[in-house]
């Protein structure tokens, strides 16, 4: 019985200790989303905004910025996706003023200032719609290590685009921090949006 | 006296089932749009198809008044990239079946749009499918902001 008492006595303040460094030292749980070390995607591309502005993805820096690649005339996944960000921004409350969402679109050529103007802020006016010079698509995509690829229709009068369907998320550094999937359980992703707001304050 | 009341419940009962039995196979059931941004000429529409009985048929064309074309699409995420394409050769529908068009997935393309899909409205769909033949339904239009329209595979 004291023999039991003393061994309890000695494992008890250890195990105490233990779980105090362990906690000290203890990584932060992981994302949701798959985590990236600070990336540069997409340095150094003249895009403008729907207001033929000059944006850069680097001036996105105090933001946490949701990017994703799309095009007007994408009638189903993209207005999807869009309505889905737009519950998950405003699902943040206050968080949201610094969480920015931007459409990058990968249809230059028919997705004018205009009509990628009505199409973001139809789904919400805080969306911004960002457009590489058409001639430059090709270098534009090459930075953000994504592709885009026009398939013609049967007849060859149309065409839609095939394009990456990664969700960018980059940190108030503006650095690429997060991979999430158009799919992903928003709530999960507006968690992990919390914690990367939460970092910069 | 209650035997045969109870009876001819059944045989009421019995009726009923038949005359469903004998129905048209093919349905459609909740029909809807969604709203466009303006400017936009393409719009998305939803449908579940269900097939109540034993044969398997196949839905050919897709018509409304409110596009000049109407195509079935098929959305998929694989290998990293968002893919959409035309289903050319119709889409078969399984017997006992409902087949569900649905955002993320298999939808409707309304192409070269009449005029803009707004909140409320509601247009005819004309579905010809092999065996059943033509069916007409109505999609109603949908706000990008309700909870159906976002449901996603």
């Amino acid at each position: 019985m004291s023999k039991h008492f003393s061994l309890r006595a000695i494992a008890l303040p250890l195990l105490a200790a233990v779980a105090l460094m362990s906690a000290c030292s203890a990584p932060p749980p992981p994302f949701n989303a798959t985590e990236v070390p600070g990336l540069k995607y997409g340095y150094g591309v003249e895009l403008t905004d729907t207001d033929d502005k000059p944006r850069r993805i680097e001036d996105f820096r105090g933001n946490v910025t949701v990017v994703f690649f799309g095009f007007t005339r994408c009638p189903d996944v993209c207005p999807t996706t869009l309505m889905r960000l737009r519950q998950m921004r405003a699902s943040l409350g206050a968080a949201a003023t610094d969480v920015k969402v931007v459409l990058i679109s990968v249809d230059p050529e028919r997705d004018t200032a205009d009509a990628l103007r009505a199409y973001v802020k139809h789904f919400d006016p805080s969306f911004i719609g960002l457009r590489s010079d058409t001639k430059n698509l090709e270098g534009m995509l090459r930075a953000f290590h994504s592709v885009a690829v026009r398939v013609p229709a049967a007849d060859g009068s149309d065409y839609t685009i095939d394009h990456s369907s990664s969700i960018f998320v980059y940190d108030r550094k503006a650095e690429l921090r997060l991979l999430a999937e158009p799919n992903m359980d928003m709530t999960l992703l507006a968690a992990d949006l919390r914690r990367l707001v939460a970092e910069g304050k | 006296m209650r035997n045969a009341f109870v009876s001819s419940l059944f045989a009421a009962f019995g009726l009923l089932t038949s005359v469903a039995d004998a129905a048209p196979g093919i349905a459609l059931e909740g029909g809807r749009a969604r709203e466009t941004a303006p400017g936009q000429t393409v719009g998305a529409g939803y449908v579940t198809i269900i097939n109540a009985t034993a044969t398997p048929d196949r839905l050919l064309r897709v018509a409304s008044p409110a596009a000049a074309e109407v195509q079935i699409h098929d959305t998929s995420m694989q290998n990293g990239m968002m893919q959409m394409r035309l289903i050319t050769a119709g889409l078969s529908i399984p017997a006992n079946a409902r087949v569900e068009l649905k955002p993320g997935s298999m939808h409707l393309m309304l192409v070269r749009l009449a005029k803009p899909l707004v909140t409320g409205n509601s247009f005819p769909v004309t579905f010809e499918f092999e065996r059943s033949g033509r069916l007409v339904t109505q999609f109603t239009v949908e706000s990008t902001g309700s909870a159906s329209a976002t449901e996603h595979r």
